[in-house]
Parts: C-alpha cells; structure tokens; sequence
C-alpha cells in the first residue's frame, strides 16, 4: 500500500488558525476591558474631584466664616472695650493658620490656587496689616481705635476679601461643573466602551464560530456522514472538498482511503469470484465448513452431485455424509465411524466407496483446514467421482481375462496332447522324435509362462491384483521355492543354500512363492557356473525379510534404479542372451506392494547381487 | 471302450479339442465319458444322465461354469454331484468364486491330462 501524497498546505494549519482567532479574540477583550477600567478610573478621577470641591468650598467658607470672626471680635471690642467681645477674634487668629494651610491642601487645581494663595495672601495682609493693629491699638487707645475703624478701610478690606471668596467660589463652582462634565463624558465612555467592546467581542465571536463552522464542523460532519456510508457498504461515497489545513487532509485522507478500499474490495470480489470459479470448474464436488461447523461453501459440482443421488441437502454435513453412508454396501461401518471421529479436529478420511443403487463409485477426502499461520479455519469435504475409473478397470480386468482364455486354450491343447504323444499313449516314440516333441513341450511350458507374466502385469496395471492372505510361514515357503530350484542350480554346479528361521504371518502363500522363484532362478540364470545363491528368511522389527544373494556378475549402478521396470532388461542379460522378458522383477515389487512391503536390489557389479524384500508381518486375532 | 461298471463323468467345454482330449484321457482312465458343448447342454446332460462327476469349464457360451455348478447344487437330483472346474484365469478371487459356487475342485488351463486324471480320481475316491 503506497502513501498517497497529498500536497503540503500552503496556507496554515487548522491549530495556526485556531491559535490566531483565539488571540484576536483574547487581544479585542483585554483592550476593551483596559479601556474600560481606564474609562472607570478617570470616572473616580472626576468623582473624587467633584468630593474635593465640595469640601474646598467647605473649607472657603470656614475661612471667610473666621475673617469675618476676625472683624466681628475687632469691632465688638472696639465700640465696647470689652475683653469678652475679642473672643471670637481670639479663636478666629488661633484657627486660621491651620485652616489656611488645610484649605491650600485640599486645592490640586492649578487655576484655584492662584486664586487660593492670593486669598490666603490678602487674609494674613488683613489680619495683620489691620486687624491685629486695630486690636493692639485698641488696647491702649480706644478713641484712636475706633477713628480707624470708622475710616471704614478695614470694612472695605474685608469686603474685598469676602468678593475674592466670592470669586473663588464661583470659580470652584466653575472647576466642580467642569469636572462633573468630564466625568459624565468618562463614565458615557465607559459605559459606550464596554458595549462597543461586548458588542464587536460577540460579532468576532460569531464570525469566528461561522468560520469554524464552515471550515471545520460542516466538513468534519460530512466526512463522519461519508463514514457511516461507508460502514453501512457504500465503498462509492467521498466527501467534496472542503475546510482548512488538517481537516480539508482529512477530507482528502477519506477519499483516498475510500479509494483504496473500494480498489482492494474490488480486487477480493474479483479473486473471490475468481476462487469459486475455479472451484465451481473442477471434477471434484467440494464442500467448505467454517470453524463453527456450518457448511460456508459448496461448489457446483457437489451440489449436481447431490441432487443426481436425490439427496437432501438439509442438516449439517455430517447428517448428509450419514444419509449417504446409508446408499453404501456398508452403512454401519461408516456410521460407527464418523461417531467416532467426526468430532475429532485432526479428522482425515480418504475413502473410497460404492453406492450400488446408482452404480456409482467415489472417493470421499476430508481433511482439516488451516491458514498459513496454523489457525483452523474449517474442514473440506471433496467428493470425487470414481466411476469411470472404476469402469476401466472393470473393462481391463474382463480384457485381461479375455485374453488370458484365448492364449490359454490353445496352450491347453498343444501342451495336453503333447502330453499324450510324450507318454507313449498313442504309440512308441523312437528318439528323436522324443526329443523334438520335448523341445515342443519345453518351449511351450515357456509361452505359458510368458502368458502368465503378461497377463498378471496386465491385472496389476487393471488394479486387478488381489491378494488372498491366509497364515503362512516364510520359512516354509522358502524351503520348497529352494527345493524345486535345485535342479536348475545343479545344472550350473552353484551352492544354493537356505538359512531361515520361522516367520509366521498372512501372506499369500502362490504369490509369495511366485516372487521368491523369480528372484531365485534370476539368481541362478545370472550366476556363473560354480558360485553361490543364497536365500534368507528372518525379522526386522515389524518386517519379515526375504533375502535372496548371489554371487553374480552384479548390475551396474546406472541401472539399478529402472531394475523393477516392466521389460528392462539389463545390457548384460541382453548381451549373454540369458533368456528372459524383463518382467520377473517388476512382479516380484508388484507383488511386495500388494502385501505393504518393499523390495529393493543392493549390486555391486562383477560381485553379486542382493535383493531384499520387506513384508509387514500381519498376524490376524484369531490366528494367535 | 466303456463298460457298464465304469463310472460316467460328463465333460464340458466348448473348445472341441480340449474336450476330446480330456474325454481321450478319462476314457484311457478308465472311465465312462459324455461330453457337452456348452452349460446348457451339460446342465441338461447332468440331469439325464446322472454322471459321477462333471468337469466344466468355466467360460462356455450360454451358462458359465459357475452358474451351471450352482444350478446343479440347487437341483436335488444333482446336488451330489461332484464338481471340477477348469479355467484359463489365473486370479485367486476366481479360485475363491469356484468354490463358492460349490465346486469340489479346480484346475487351471493348461493343465497336465495326467493330472486331471489324478483329480477324478481323488475327487471320486472320496466319496
């Protein structure tokens, strides 16, 4: 699978975006907010000084109040010369030194204190230029006092005095407006700052969650839409293009993962489709269970199969195979069977089986089946027509017994009435004739064997060889192969010994008999005069083992291995013209294969030849 | 050459020559011999004639050996008739199917005259 390549966004990424929109947001409150706190404290700023005002009219009127004490006390004594009218005098010149400094404390305006400080002047000039010496001349010299008070200067003095306090406050009055003007500006721009901060703060934010809209939950919502479309079998579905950095390439990763597994499901159909049409084209019927045991697959063929044998194709497949065991010679077998292993995971079967009714033969194969990792993915069922094979062999084996009559009844009557001349039955022989009708008798004993070699190689390649086994003893039979090879030995003066012990088991006994006289009279026809055949009967483990040795001219290596070949004939026996038709020994492994075993030649040319043939000692329950 | 004390054996088989010889050797023997050329005409002939034993081969036009041997076994008359098979197969199961049949004896083609012989007379004996 090969990463798509999406093109690298060029504009920026989803959390970019997402951070900047954040800030903007952030940056738009916090400046509202500072403007607004701002706003605020020039509100307090305004309000504090609107207080202030108030207590320096307070403070200007103490002032004036104790000017006017000052002037008050200076006349009442004057006019009186009573001590007790300076009293308010007394307390009005104690007071106001520090009324005049905490009235110039309180003024922060620049214009007010100008006037303030000129007000404060004029206060101390009146209070000692004058009225202090109004006082002190009034103490020693009322009359004088009194002259200066009626000059009215002091009068005129205090009045100027009480126009300046006046004046001042009309002009704190002035500052105070000025101030509460400013302050309703600064709170109007507050209260205008906030809402205009509020009100462009919730736009931002409702432009921003129309982007994110736009740019991440629609497509966000279109792709999650597009996967359960996809989920529910809809391999076509995509998403359009659309959103920004990281969602727009998931919109993108969608698509390519769609297209991706619409290729791949298209390539599984396509392979599924093509599996099953291989399957559905065999000869073989094939059924397919899961790992549950439910029947997941059956090919064409079984099914035809099935419906031919009129089968119900209704239960598991163990309750069909039982209703077909019951078509079969032999029911029960196959019943007490698949009882016994069916269950069994490992189950394998190959069985080959008739069913009469129909006149139809097959081979039944079962067999567990895993994946290439070793999990058990079910069980395959193959059921595979055998009827025509069958059949052949049927024709071969009635072809086989065809010929073996017609070759056989002429030699019946060539070697019979031969058989009648040779014994004088229809008149004395003289010599010669004698031993021309025993050359006759003789080539004739040949052709019947030669027939007889023909025509079992013809029944073991008609599968028509058949072994009838009944308890024999190795031994036994090896002791009269020998005793009627003696002759023939003799002949060529060879030592033909036996040693054998006794090896009972079921074999049967002609074929036996007829390997061991093939392998002893090629021993003796390929040993030169005066050598030696031996033959050896005894147990390997589980084998009985015939061994027939000679001390002959051996086969070279080369054609050891095609030894056992239907009409091989090695170059030697070619070359000596030792009669023979190359068929003794693929017999002999013909026969050792129908009794289970082996045979196999062990040659070491110019020295002798040994042939060794492995035959599984069967011992049937009653023969013990 | 057959007198009245000879035992009669019926001989069956459809290739000529080896029914003459078979009859040549039994009569040489000593015996009394009919011949038949297939298994009808032995089963017919074994009914008539209530031989001593019947030689058949077994693959004649008509009747096989076997079928005959087994009609002759289901006929009471003829149940107690001594049977030999001759054959040109070669396979035990045929072996095995001649008995089955209820044959008393078998030979395979060729066989030795002198041997048949030998067999009748082993057959015969005992009885």
């Amino acid at each position: 699978m090969n990463q798509p390549t999406t093109p690298r966004d060029r504009t920026a990424g989803l959390t970019a975006r997402i951070a900047v929109g954040s800030a903007v947001l952030a940056l738009l409150v916090g400046t509202t907010f500072v403007l607004v706190l701002l706003a605020i404290a020039s509100l307090r700023d305004a309000e504090d000084a609107i207080a202030r005002s108030g207590k320096v009219n307070a403070a200007a009127n103490q002032l004036e109040r104790l000017s006017v004490d000052l002037e008050t006390g200076e006349r009442g004594y004057v006019i009186t010369g009573d001590a007790r009218f300076l009293q308010p005098y007394d307390e009005a010149s104690e007071q106001i030194p520090r009324a005049t400094v905490a009235f110039l404390r309180l003024i922060r305006d620049p214009g007010l204190r100008a006037s303030a400080e000129r007000i404060a002047a004029d206060l101390t000039t009146y209070r000692r230029a004058w009225v202090d010496r109004v006082v002190e001349r009034a103490r020693s010299d009322r009359e004088a006092a009194a002259a200066m008070v009626a000059t009215g200067r002091g009068k005129n003095r205090l009045d100027a005095l009480r126009d300046e306090f006046d004046d001042f406050r009309a002009r704190n009055a002035d500052v105070a407006a000025r101030r509460q003007a400013a302050a309703d500006d600064a709170g109007r721009r507050a209260v205008l700052l906030a809402v205009l901060g509020l009100a462009v703060s919730a736009l931002v934010v409702l432009l921003y969650a129309l982007y994110l809209r736009r740019t991440v939950s629609r497509p966000v919502t279109t792709v999650r839409a597009a996967t359960e479309e996809m989920a529910a079998g809809n391999l076509g579905v995509r998403v359009p293009p659309g959103g920004v950095g990281e969602v727009a390439a998931l919109g993108r990763a969608f698509n390519t993962m769609a297209d991706s597994l619409e290729r791949d499901q298209a390539e599984i159909a396509r392979r599924t489709a093509e599996l099953e049409a291989v399957l559905n084209s065999t000869l073989d019927g094939i059924g397919m269970t899961g790992a549950d045991g439910e029947l997941i697959f059956t090919n064409a063929q079984l099914a035809r199969v099935w419906d031919e044998l009129g089968m119900e194709s209704e239960g598991s497949i163990w309750d069909r195979i039982a209703r077909l065991a019951q078509l079969t010679p032999r029911p029960e077998y196959y019943v007490r069977l698949f009882a016994e292993r069916a269950g069994d995971p490992e189950f394998e079967l190959t069985e080959e089986f008739e069913l009469p009714s129909f006149g139809r033969s097959f081979i039944g194969f079962t067999a567990p089946v895993r994946s290439p990792s070793g999990t058990a993915l079910g069980r395959i069922f193959v059921l595979r027509e055998t009827t025509a094979e069958r059949e052949a062999d049927r024709l071969k084996e009635e072809f086989v017994a065809t010929v073996s009559h017609e070759l056989r009844t002429p030699l019946t009557s060539m070697i019979g009435y031969l058989e009648l001349v040779l014994q004088g039955e229809v008149g004395d022989l003289d010599p010669q004739q004698e031993r021309f009708l025993g050359i006759v008798q003789r080539n004739a004993d040949r052709l019947t064997t030669l027939v007889g070699d023909l025509l079992f190689v013809a029944q073991v390649n008609a599968n028509a060889l058949r072994i009838d086994r009944r308890p024999v003893d190795l031994a036994e039979l090896a002791a009269s192969a020998v005793d009627s090879a003696r002759a023939a030995a003799a002949e060529k003066e060879l030592a033909l010994t036996l040693e054998a012990e006794p090896v009972a088991t079921e074999a049967d006994p002609s074929r036996v008999a007829q390997l061991l006289d093939n392998l002893i009279s090629n021993a003796i026809k390929f040993t030169p005069y005066g050598g030696t055949v031996r033959v050896g009967i005894g147990r390997d483990g589980d084998n009985a083992v015939l061994k027939v040795s000679d001390s002959g001219i051996g086969i070279p290596v080369h054609e050891q291995e095609r030894l056992f070949q239907r009409f091989f004939r090695t170059e030697s026996a070619r070359a000596r013209e030792i009669p023979g038709t190359g068929l003794g020994l693929a017999i002999c492994r013909a026969i050792a294969e129908a009794h289970g075993g082996t045979i196999e030649a062990d040659s070491v040319e110019g020295h002798g030849t040994t042939f060794r043939v492995l035959l599984p000692v069967v011992v049937a329950a009653e023969a013990k | 050459v057959s007198d009245d004390a000879a035992p009669l054996v019926l001989v069956a088989d459809d290739d000529e020559d080896i029914l003459g010889l078979v009859s040549f050797r039994l009569e040489r023997s000593g015996y009394a011999v009919a011949a038949a050329k297939d298994g009808e005409e032995a089963l017919r002939l074994a009914r008539e004639l209530s031989p001593a034993l019947v030689v058949l081969d077994v693959m004649m036009p008509r009747l096989d050996g076997y079928e005959v041997t087994r009609r002759l076994r289901d006929d009471e008359a003829t149940r107690r008739i001594p049977v030999i098979l001759l054959t040109a197969r070669a396979q035990e199961a045929d072996v095995a199917r001649g008995f089955e049949s209820g044959a008393d004896d078998y030979l395979r083609k060729p066989f030795s005259p002198q041997e048949l012989a030998a067999r009748v007379q082993a057959v015969l004996g005992r009885r």
